[in-house]
């Protein structure tokens, strides 16, 4: 019995010197890796709606966060102002060839257009599918709303190119009826 | 209920654990030699995980992130994983002797398997349900054991083949593997097409 | 001081090609050179640490809980890392994913620390880990480095075969890992049994 309390007490005291130390380095760590992130976000922010001033507080609800919310996978919705009209910025998640891709779509919703375009992230085929990463393609995707047919995919990533379009053709949908609404 | 499908779907053979994310790949290179060996081990593994991911998840929601102890994540779980093997195998050896005679001596070797920490961190990360969860780990040890059960019906054929030394054992199952690896390939693009 | 303890981790003991451990990151993150060596590095980290601590302590570590302190001691260093890529490394943090945390249970740590720092003066612990570590980036360069240059067409990022070169896609995919390290292997084990002939 002094055994096990014995050895109970040297594996706690191990684990509070380990949890104490990483505590210490996670205090120092956290705060630089917060702000890696608002980096990040700002820099995607500004690429996808250029000359925009941008509110970094995700909007959570009204009809266009429903709409959207509705009929894509939505992950968050930020808001800008560009010379005086409001635009937008939705980051959704598409079923690509190889997983999950993030878009990060700006747009205004009173044309409506797209105002730009970035792929946060993608597990695509490398060389292949990760080519929807490519400014070309990416910058084809700008502009009014097209009929999906309308839009061209990339030779040899057929799957992911289309499921990046088709993403942005049921985001812009959604604004679209949440216009209609509204 | 789609939705269960296609997350167990994925785990077990779109994003396989074993050929496409190569977590757990050292007891499948060790014990994919006779179909015997390897679906007791598949067995072993998929018990584990499930288990394994209720407590972690349960641990991490309800504990750690609960006292903003998120940091603590890495040691937790792999003494968590670590004292339920133990526990299973006591377990299994008082009461399951007969499942102890089946599984038993895999136990151990799964502890340090990449395959258990990997599925449980992998439902943190990927900010799962608990339900999700579940389902995710069921199909990554099914995905598991699929590919074992394959390897193992290859590797038995192997014994009758004339293989340069240099490859004999270890080389040739990893360029088997491969194979395989690239026959799973052909899964991809599935899902987005189902839906 | 044996230098003998830091020399066998890069030939005789070599992970991965001669010590058959440490797969699961050699596959996972080799599809480019400057990966494999971050995470070898990382790995050579942890165990230089791990090794050290463990060394320094080991006559106060009860046999009975030996494996759950190591494995406490090695976590924590892995954490350490984790966040400290996740920190300064950041791209380099999401390239790895979750093959950082996977190094705790890396065979070659806690198969190291078991069968030798814990037995060992600090001196030779030392150069063990760092022998062991060096000879594992070492593994992951290489591999990487072939898997780069001939899937991407780089090596480190600089350009090597150009244009006429179309790369090959397999080389960076699951597959392609597989069959490079499995070629390797057979490669390694013709060159040491040839050596051995030799004799």
């Amino acid at each position: 019995m002094k055994d096990i309390i014995r050895l109970s007490i040297i594996l706690g005291f191990v684990c509070s010197v380990s949890a104490f130390s990483l505590s210490f380095v996670y205090q120092h760590t956290k705060p630089i890796i917060e702000q890696n992130r608002e980096k990040e976000l700002r820099e995607s922010l500004s690429n996808v709606l250029p000359e925009t001033k941008i509110d970094y507080n995700p909007i959570t609800e009204g009809e266009l966060f429903d709409a959207l919310k509705a009929n894509v996978a939505l992950i968050a919705l930020y808001k800008g102002s560009k010379d005086g009209k409001t635009v937008y910025a939705a980051s959704v998640s598409v079923g690509g060839y190889q997983g999950a891709i993030r878009l990060l779509i700006g747009f205004d919703p009173a044309v409506p257009e797209v105002l730009g375009v970035r792929v946060l992230e993608q597990a695509e085929t490398p060389g292949l599918g990760s080519r929807i990463e490519e400014e070309d393609f990416l910058n084809k995707l700008k502009g009014r709303l097209r009929p999906q047919g309308k839009y061209d995919t990339i030779t040899g990533a057929t799957i992911s190119s289309s499921a990046v379009i088709g993403g942005i053709v049921r985001t812009m949908k959604a604004v679209l009826k949440a216009r209609r609404k509204g | 209920m789609k939705e269960i499908f296609f997350v167990f779907f994925t785990a077990a053979v779109l994003n396989n654990f074993v050929l496409t994310n190569f977590l757990g790949i050292c007891p499948f290179l060790g014990v994919s030699r006779k179909k015997g060996p390897a679906l007791a081990m598949s067995g072993a593994v998929i018990f584990v995980m499930f288990i394994a991911s209720i407590f972690t998840w349960m641990i991490y929601y309800f504990l750690l992130k609960r006292y903003g102890l998120e940091f603590l994540k890495i040691p937790a779980f792999i003494l968590v994983i670590g004292t339920l093997v133990q526990l299973i195998e006591t377990f299994m050896r008082r009461f399951a002797e007969r499942m102890y005679d089946v599984f038993g001596i895999y136990l151990p070797l799964i502890t340090t398997n990449c395959a258990i920490l990997g599925v449980t961190l992998i439902n943190i990360n990927r900010e799962f349900t608990f339900h999700n969860s579940l389902v995710y780990s069921l199909g990554a040890g099914v995905g598991f054991g699929i590919a074992m059960i394959i390897m193992a019906g290859i590797r038995e054929q192997l014994e009758y083949v004339d293989l340069p030394k240099a490859l004999e054992g270890v080389p040739i199952a990893l360029l088997i593997a491969g194979i395989l690896s690239m026959a799973f390939q052909g899964f991809a693009g599935t899902v987005t097409l189902l839906k | 001081m044996n230098l003998k303890n830091f020399t066998k981790g890069l030939w005789t003991d070599l992970p991965v090609l001669r010590v058959l451990l440490g797969f699961c990151p050699t596959l996972a993150v080799t599809n480019k050179a400057a990966n494999g060596l971050t995470m070898g590095l990382a790995t050579t980290f942890v165990l230089l640490f791990s090794s050290s601590l463990i060394s320094i302590f080991r006559r106060w570590i009860p046999s009975r809980i030996r494996i759950p302190i190591f494995i406490v001691v090695i976590a924590s260093f892995v954490t350490i890392v984790d966040y400290t890529l996740a920190a300064y490394y950041r791209e380099m943090h999401k390239v790895l994913g979750i093959y950082v945390p996977l190094i705790v249970v890396n065979c070659l740590i806690l198969g190291r620390v078991e069968a030798f720092a814990s037995k060992r003066p600090l001196g030779d612990s030392i150069l063990d880990a760092l022998g062991m570590g060096i000879g594992f980036t070492l593994v992951l360069v290489v591999l990487g480095s072939i898997r780069e240059l001939f899937g991407f067409g780089t090596i480190f990022s600089h350009q090597i075969l150009a244009k006429p070169y179309e790369p090959m896609v397999i080389m960076i995919v699951p597959p392609g890992a597989l069959l490079s390290l499995g070629l390797l292997l057979g490669l390694m084990n013709l060159v040491s049994r040839r050596l051995e002939e030799r004799r």
